[in-house]
């Protein structure tokens, strides 16, 4: 948001604030910090001179024992060596604040911001530029028929979720059933706090934007009993050109045709490129009794990309996928689950296919790849009990690319409702197709929570990592390290409530407990 | 920025008069549809029957009151019994704590006795945000509700298509400001509950494999680009095929259809220029490249290999 844009929604909100009587304000205030303390160890590129090569067994070069690719005629050859170890100490810390009752029913001030920073030098964690970051800011007066937002705000649909600096009003005549919306303004980059032009977005400095670019969208939605459809537009415009860099709509609907189930689908189109977006339809069975959930669906896959960068011109390719999953809940507080998907990638629309041709036949140094995968998994969470939730699982996928399998676990002990002590631990191996390097990483860890007034929440966490990184030659090496966590929560309200500010129902649900 | 302020301003000034301040909705009859308005006659007032409701004593009659009338003598006898199933809603709201009350602010409307509705509330308590639903905090007002039957283990993987078709019924329990939990996580947060505390280890094959769009959460360019170029990953002006995919020695020669079945993994360590360096020579569309489409609606990605010569233009 621009600086003066700001400070006229801050004087707004001061003004409202003083216009209204003190009792009358209404304001509900959240304030968490974290701090992290994590390593990662990449990779470094080095060379060595040709002539200390040799031809290794299967008729690679290796220098060393270390296997390296040699360019033909080079005078050298590169590899891959361990990187260093690089530390990041990543500190957030975030409010959230509502304030209202300014003598207007319905009027509402809203500010979510965030600093952030890495303690360690070198700034080597994701997502700590810039310090200030500011997520929302908008005042808002809303009514049972209107909603109006102006300031940061954001909008989310299944085109994605956008943030911009602009207004949104939303209507809901015939009793809420009709839904209609429309929102403009001066957009961030998709899940970013950043326009598309910002240098902290794009470090490696391409085709990126020089100017900010303007988002433009509406939504009209019916929601009658049992059925909802909505019809999404999004346009995004380059103000430098004067065109747009996205151009996208979408339909979709939700079917609860009663005895349990529950339909739900979409499908994009992008205008821009002229091509079917991702589109999906997923059947979900509950039965009444609550004993078992059986979902099944089908989606169909294609990514997207702005058009300001020239990805989308390679026609990358969608994928086709069907996926079931099945939860039993055979006793009260156990569950039961295990899913499956299965997809193939969609060739024949985006790469020509000269198998056969004999004049232009595939070239000899085809990669040879996969255009199918797969993933299950299957767990059980055990709840039953108010002071004690078990949880196991164990996931594998095989794909284009990459695979992995491994499994985890944890044992939550929650002898006061003020107090919950985790801990966890788990195996992961995931080789990939085109590296060398089978990695396989064991995982144990602690977690403690802590309530120790109402209002105030407090967790701390270590994580211990013991990783091995197989590959044929001298670079197989081990690294291992530990990783911490720590957090402080106040929860502030008019209301005298201290509630986490997460709804009670998100914290039922099993992975989310012990996870906050 | 101003203009829009002020036309913010102006539009919300506006529609609060249109609508007011004291819209308090309508009121809903009560259940069992006993004739209040009828037996006011007969009982004076309402502690007739519900004198123990502020005392935190029955706060119905008992049947046999009732039958003290309806014997079937006098009048017919009627079936009635006090409703069990406790607050008609999952409110917090309890009598006893709102002694000073009289009946009738809350439960008469005109003349009809009525249940009284979430405005009536709202008139004293001064939160005027039910209709509201990103006001934090709805336990507040109301009992914990069970989370629905839908949120099973897979919900947080599966309620894009439902919550984005139908965000009503997600507002019935959430605030909206939640979704920038997971939507918008934080940097020092480990990736704020979403993933699994190993997740870091492990992401390399869901993000290849595409097991979630990682997109959706996070920009490529801000959060994997910029990782990967501290952990050495990033191409950045390096040769092609240079270490990293000598997996397979012949990578380069065959790349395409691997780039286009993970060109966002492409993306999270290649530069544009680094694919630019061949394509400018080797087209690189597809067999149901639109070309014509792209460049009616931006010539500006075209030129980065055509320059002013893009095939089709005038």
């Amino acid at each position: 948001m621009r600086l003066s844009g700001f400070r006229a929604v801050a004087a707004l909100g001061g003004l409202l604030a003083c216009a209204a009587p003190l009792h009358a304000q209404g304001y509900h205030i959240r304030w968490d910090t974290w701090l992290q303390s994590a390593a990662f160890r990449g990779v470094s590129l080095d060379s060595v001179l040709a002539s200390e090569t040799e031809i290794g067994e299967g008729g690679g070069s290796y220098y060393d024992g270390i296997a390296v690719k040699c360019g033909t005629g080079a005078d050298f050859c590169t590899y891959f060596d361990l990187g260093e170890e690089r530390r990041g100490a990543p500190l957030t810390s975030t409010i959230d604040a509502s304030i209202w009752g300014f003598g207007i029913q319905g009027l509402k001030l809203h500010v979510k911001g965030r600093y952030n920073t890495d303690l360690e030098d070198g700034n080597v964690w994701p997502g700590t530029r810039p310090q200030g970051q500011l997520l929302e800011a908008y005042a808002e007066y809303s009514n049972p028929l209107l909603t109006v937002q102006a300031g940061r705000t954001h909008v989310y649909s299944r085109l994605g979720f956008w943030g911009f600096d602009g207004a949104q009003a939303t209507i809901r005549p015939i009793g809420g059933r009709l839904k209609l919306s429309a929102y403009g303004g001066w957009a961030l980059a998709e899940a970013a706090l950043l326009p598309v032009n910002s240098e902290d977005l794009n470090p490696l400095d391409d085709y990126q934007p020089a100017e900010r670019e303007v988002i433009v969208g509406g939504t009209a939605g019916v929601s009658l009993s049992g059925f909802d459809l909505r019809v999404i537009y999004q346009r995004l415009i380059d103000t430098e050109v004067d065109r747009p860099t996205s151009d996208r709509g979408a339909v979709e609907a939700a079917v609860r045709p009663g005895a349990g189930f529950t339909v739900t689908g979409g499908m994009e189109y992008n205008f821009g490129q002229g091509d079917i977006g991702t589109s999906n339809v997923q059947v979900a069975y509950q039965d009444p009794g609550n004993w078992v959930r059986l979902v099944v669906g089908n989606r169909w896959y294609r990514p997207t990309f702005p058009l300001w960068s020239i990805w989308g011109v390679f026609s990358p390719a969608g994928y086709s996928t069907r996926y079931g999953s099945i939860g039993l809940y055979v006793i009260p507080g156990l569950e039961l689950r295990t899913r499956g998907e299965a997809y193939s990638y969609n060739q024949g629309g985006s790469l020509v296919d000269n198998s056969g041709d004999t004049e232009n036949p595939p070239s000899p140094l085809s990669v040879a790849t996969e255009d199918s995968g797969w993933r299950w998994s299957a767990g059980a969470t055990y709840a039953g009990l108010r002071w004690l939730v078990l949880d196991a699982t164990y996931a594998a996928q095989y794909g284009p690319g990459a695979s992995s399998q491994g499994f985890n676990g944890r044992i939550t002990f929650e002898p006061l409702r003020q107090v919950a002590l985790t801990a966890h631990g788990g195996y992961l191996e995931r080789p990939l197709e085109y590296r060398f390097w089978d990695a396989e990483v064991y995982s144990y860890g602690a977690r403690l929570e802590l309530q120790p007034i109402p209002g105030i929440f407090a967790n701390v966490g270590a994580i211990r990592y013991d990783e091995t990184r197989e590959r044929p030659d001298a670079l197989r090496s081990e690294w291992d390290h530990w990783r911490f966590s720590a957090g402080l929560t106040f929860v502030l309200s008019s209301s005298g409530s201290r509630s986490r500010g997460l709804h009670p129902s998100i914290l039922r649900i099993p992975e989310m407990r012990g996870s906050r | 920025m101003k203009a829009l302020v002020t036309l913010a301003v102006a539009s919300v000034v506006a529609a609060a008069a249109s609508t007011g301040p004291a819209d308090r909705g309508s009121h809903v009859p009560l259940r069992d549809g006993f004739d209040h308005e009828k037996h006011g006659m007969l009982m004076g007032d309402c502690s007739a029957c519900h004198g123990g409701i502020t005392s935190g004593e029955a706060a119905y009659p008992d049947p046999s009151y009732c039958a003290s009338c309806h014997d079937g003598t006098m009048v017919r006898r009627v079936d009635w019994s006090p409703p069990s199933d406790g607050s008609p809603a999952n409110l917090k709201f309890s009598h006893t704590a709102h002694p000073q009350l009289e009946c009738a602010q809350c439960h008469v409307q005109e003349t009809a006795v009525v249940r009284a509705n979430v405005a009536t509330c709202m008139a004293c308590h001064g939160i005027s945000e039910h209709q509201n639903p990103q006001v934090s905090d709805c336990s507040m007002c109301h009992v914990q509700p069970p989370a629905p039957s839908s949120h099973s283990f897979e919900w947080r993987a599966q309620h894009a298509s439902e919550a984005s078709a139908s965000p009503e019924q997600c507002a019935t329990c959430h605030v909206r400001s939640d979704c920038l939990a997971c939507h918008r996580p934080d940097a020092a947060s480990p990736a704020g509950g979403y993933h699994p505390a190993d997740f870091l280890q492990g992401h390399p094959a869901a993000a290849y494999n595409r097991q979630t769009e990682c997109s959706t959460c996070h920009n490529p360019g801000q959060f994997c680009q910029a990782c990967h170029q501290q952990a050495g990953l990033v191409s950045d002006g390096r040769d092609l095929g240079a270490g990293y995919h000598d997996g397979n020695r012949n990578f380069i020669g065959g790349h395409g259809l691997v780039a286009r079945q993970n060109l966002e993994s492409c993306v999270a360590c290649h530069t544009e220029r680094d694919c630019l360096r061949c394509h400018t020579r080797f087209n690189p569309h597809g067999s149901d490249f639109d070309a014509e489409r792209w460049r009616k609606t931006n010539p500006t990605v075209c030129a980065a290999c055509h320059g002013a010569a893009i095939p089709g233009g005038d």
